[in-house]
């Protein structure tokens, strides 16, 4: 196991500590019982065993473009009124077909990484993504960004960076729910899973919870922080017992699904008294 | 990779805390707000967000990463809880941190953070 990893490339940044070493890190956190760490290692070994797993630049490059190809179609049937109708492909197919695509990237090098989102933050027209049409996808980035290969000043950059407003959703709408009333400001919804998962160093998780502090109330990080494997007893102390109520209450219910989940200024407010989300929490996870 | 956090694996890890409080008064005061509100405007003390903390940061001290020595002056309200009901604390170590002032608990609540010490707990990290 040991040998597969003297081939990993890291490409550190000096933020997450002077003697920060992610293997070892995610080793160490194996050893205290992160599940997630040792995922991320079996993936990685896996990566190292198998050479056809990797996934070459100029295959990056060449499906970006053909995205890009096929959104300026779109783009230019949409507001040119170029090309007939019958030729143009279905937006919502084709955002699948991205996100499916975004699953598949696990093979790609630090190359590919600053590509992919150079791509998502610089753009003309439609872009490549569909992101100059409203389409956002700061949720679906989650896996790259949680990837051990990821080049960390780059993963220091789409946390804290001013590239993270960039790839958050612009509009706030989108964030903002009934109750609790939780808004990431600003902030890419990948973070959620990046304050969960041990490739976060302790630095970066104490910056996370710094920079989205002051942003609002409840800060949304905290209670993912909290099962951090990384977050050490300075991170914990700095952790708002609020934040962690409330952002507790909002994943319960997120368990829940179902009718409670209303985004604010698009579905009318439903009848909290009545909703059935804090009896079926009594009965399924509380258990009284 | 598939790293997916799962929310009921989510909740699996604090499960186990959750269903002692709020089997509490204190826990069920904070349970009938929270059902009852319209949004995050809780009046009642935020008892469940403490207790997740100092029993994660109780790992942090059964793994032997920090030492309770080092703490025992701790700026945080939450930390000097933890330690207050630590089992092997001298009555003079008590008295230090109750001046430095504590989290005021139930009996039941405080039973709480003294189980968060017991060596088999369940991990709290993903």
């Amino acid at each position: 196991m040991a040998s597969a990893f003297e081939k990993f490339e890291f490409i550190s940044d000096p933020r997450d500590g002077k003697d920060f070493d992610l293997v070892k890190n995610l080793e160490a956190a194996v050893l205290r019982g992160s599940d997630l760490a040792k995922e991320i290692l079996g993936g990685l070994e896996y990566k190292f065993n198998n050479p056809n797993f990797s996934i070459p630049h100029s295959r990056i490059e060449a499906d970006i473009n053909g995205f890009k190809e096929r959104w300026e179609a779109i783009r230019a049937f949409e507001e040119d009124g170029d090309g007939d109708e019958e030729d143009i492909e279905d937006q919502d197919e084709l955002c699948v077909e991205i996100c499916y695509w975004l699953e598949t990237l696990q093979g790609i090098g630090g190359e590919s990484f600053r590509y992919i989102f150079n791509e998502y933050i610089n753009f003309e027209g439609f872009g490549a993504f569909g992101q100059g049409n409203q389409l956002n996808y700061d949720q679906e980035f989650w896996e790259l960004i949680t990837n051990p290969s990821m080049p960390r000043d780059l993963l220091w950059e789409l946390s804290v960076g001013d590239s993270a407003e960039r790839v958050a959703d612009p509009d706030e709408s989108g964030h903002i729910y009934w109750y609790p009333l939780r808004d990431l400001y600003g902030a890419p919804r990948y973070l959620n899973h990046l304050s969960i998962s041990p490739v976060a160093s302790t630095n970066l998780l104490s910056e996370i919870n710094k920079k989205y502090e002051g942003w609002g109330s409840p800060n949304p990080f905290n209670l993912h922080t909290l099962l951090n494997v990384n977050a050490d007893i300075h991170v914990l102390k700095d952790l708002d017992p609020e934040s962690v109520r409330d952002n507790l209450i909002y994943e319960v219910k997120l368990l829940q699904g179902d009718d409670w989940l209303y985004e604010a200024e698009v579905l009318p407010e439903p009848d909290w008294r009545n909703a059935s989300l804090m009896r079926n929490l009594s009965k399924n996870t509380i258990g009284y | 990779m598939a790293q997916r956090i799962l929310n009921e694996e989510f909740v699996e890890k604090y499960d186990w805390i959750l269903k002692p409080y709020f089997a509490t008064s204190q826990g069920k005061l904070e349970y009938e707000e929270a059902k009852s509100a319209v949004e995050n405007d809780f009046s009642k003390p935020s008892g469940i967000g403490a207790l997740l903390i100092a029993t994660r940061m109780s790992e942090e001290f059964k793994a032997g990463i920090v030492n309770i020595d080092d703490h025992l002056d701790s700026d945080s309200e939450v930390l000097r809880t933890l330690l207050y009901y630590h089992p092997d604390l001298t009555k003079k170590q008590k008295d230090a941190l109750q001046k430095l002032g504590i989290i005021k608990l139930d009996n039941k609540v405080a039973e709480l953070y003294k189980s968060a010490w017991n060596p088999d707990n369940p991990t709290m990290v993903m």
